[in-house]
């Protein structure tokens, strides 16, 4: 599948959207935004800091977007002491995409929208978090208002491409690399995540062998964010696999 | 008994300070500590680099200018979920500890702008 997309009237919305401190949006969307795209660019990243001996940690999209730039990037590869990934089921196939997410959560069509209403960016900043937060947001009523605006300031294009043809013509493989890699790896998943499939993950716990302590690491009353939920509790697990990746 | 009082008296003072700062909080499971969240450390601090791809410029955020009098063991590279900024990981970002000891990166994605321009209260659970 091919998606057009006019270049020139894109360049057009990022002049408008970018300033001194915003990445700017693609004046090449159809590459950019697929998952070889962004695996070049974080590719890019890493080789223009100069950044090494690094753990790589991606939410959601990120995590996937890391396990690309795993996949296709050597420098990235030799950067990467481990893998974190959280809100993220590891895919290949359709079928794959089919059972890692729960799509009848209504605020998932959303996420590949590229165009959407406030209030439709509320529904899906609001599944970010435990599924009662929807109906007494309380205390988060702050962040979902500011979440919603970082939704809507996004490039729709890049969540259409990327959620319709991330892969492009070729072949995904990320689960055989799992399967194959030495570089060690941890999974964390908020304990009442929304979106995401728990049960689709532990099926693949056995099939990757470099797994931190075998086994998914949830974290209690958070829902797909358990980095802004609990940060404590999340803090305390990243700063315990990464203690264990530097004596490794 | 007048010692048992005064502890308690005591304990409870210090359960309402430490609340009152964020560091610990009633729950359906009862207490939970939390992680100290070090105000003092900011994303205003992280230096901010741009990466031009030709096709875009992304924006990658790092702590070097905080405590670099430190030996920094390794690095860890954060990155956001769909339609997000680095601003979502600011627990991780702000934490002390974490960056005391590692080279702390945050990026934007490629068409993911970030509203710097939005400011908002400290939240606290």
């Amino acid at each position: 599948m091919y998606v057009s997309f006019s270049s020139s009237a894109n360049h057009s919305i990022s002049n408008l959207r970018s300033n001194k401190g915003a990445s700017t949006f693609s004046t090449d969307p159809n590459y950019r935004y697929t998952a070889a795209g962004y695996a070049a660019f974080m590719g890019a990243v890493v080789q223009q800091l100069g950044i090494t001996d690094c753990v790589f940690v991606g939410w959601s999209l990120g995590g996937h977007l890391m396990l690309e730039s795993f996949q296709r990037e050597e420098v990235f590869r030799q950067a990467a002491k481990a893998v974190v990934i959280h809100g993220t089921p590891p895919i290949t196939t359709v079928s794959d995409i089919l059972a890692g997410f729960i799509w009848t959560d209504p605020a998932q069509q959303y996420f590949s929208q590229a165009v959407v209403t406030e209030p439709e960016a509320t529904v899906a900043v609001t599944a970010f978090f435990r599924p009662h937060i929807a109906e007494h947001p309380g205390p988060y009523a702050p962040i979902i208002a500011e979440w919603t605006q970082q939704f809507l300031a996004t490039d729709g294009v890049a969540r259409y491409i990327v959620n319709h043809n991330p892969f492009g013509d070729e072949v995904n493989t990320v689960e055989s690399l799992l399967a194959q890699s030495s570089t060690p790896i941890a999974i964390f998943h908020g304990r009442e995540d929304r979106l995401i499939n728990a049960t689709y993950i532990e099926g693949l716990v056995p099939h990757i062998p470099t797994l931190w302590e075998s086994s998914i690491h949830y974290v209690e009353s958070a829902g797909h964010a358990p980095f802004w939920e609990r940060p404590g509790v999340y803090n305390e697990l990243l700063d315990s696999f990464v203690d264990t990746v530097f004596d490794w | 008994m007048q010692h048992f009082f005064g502890v308690l008296l005591v304990a409870v003072f210090v359960f309402y300070v430490v609340s009152a700062h964020g560091l610990c909080s009633l729950s359906k499971e009862g207490i939970i500590l939390t992680y100290i969240i070090h105000l003092d450390i900011t994303l205003d601090q992280y230096e901010v680099v741009s990466v031009d791809l030709g096709d875009t410029v992304v924006k990658v955020y790092h702590n070097r200018n905080i405590f670099p009098e430190h030996h920094k063991r390794g690095s860890i590279f954060f990155a956001h979920g769909n339609s997000a900024s680095h601003k979502v990981w600011e627990h991780q970002l702000t934490d002390e500890s974490f960056n005391r000891r590692f080279n702390l990166y945050a990026v934007d994605f490629p068409g993911h702008v970030c509203l710097l321009l939005f400011f908002r209260e400290p939240f606290h659970f």
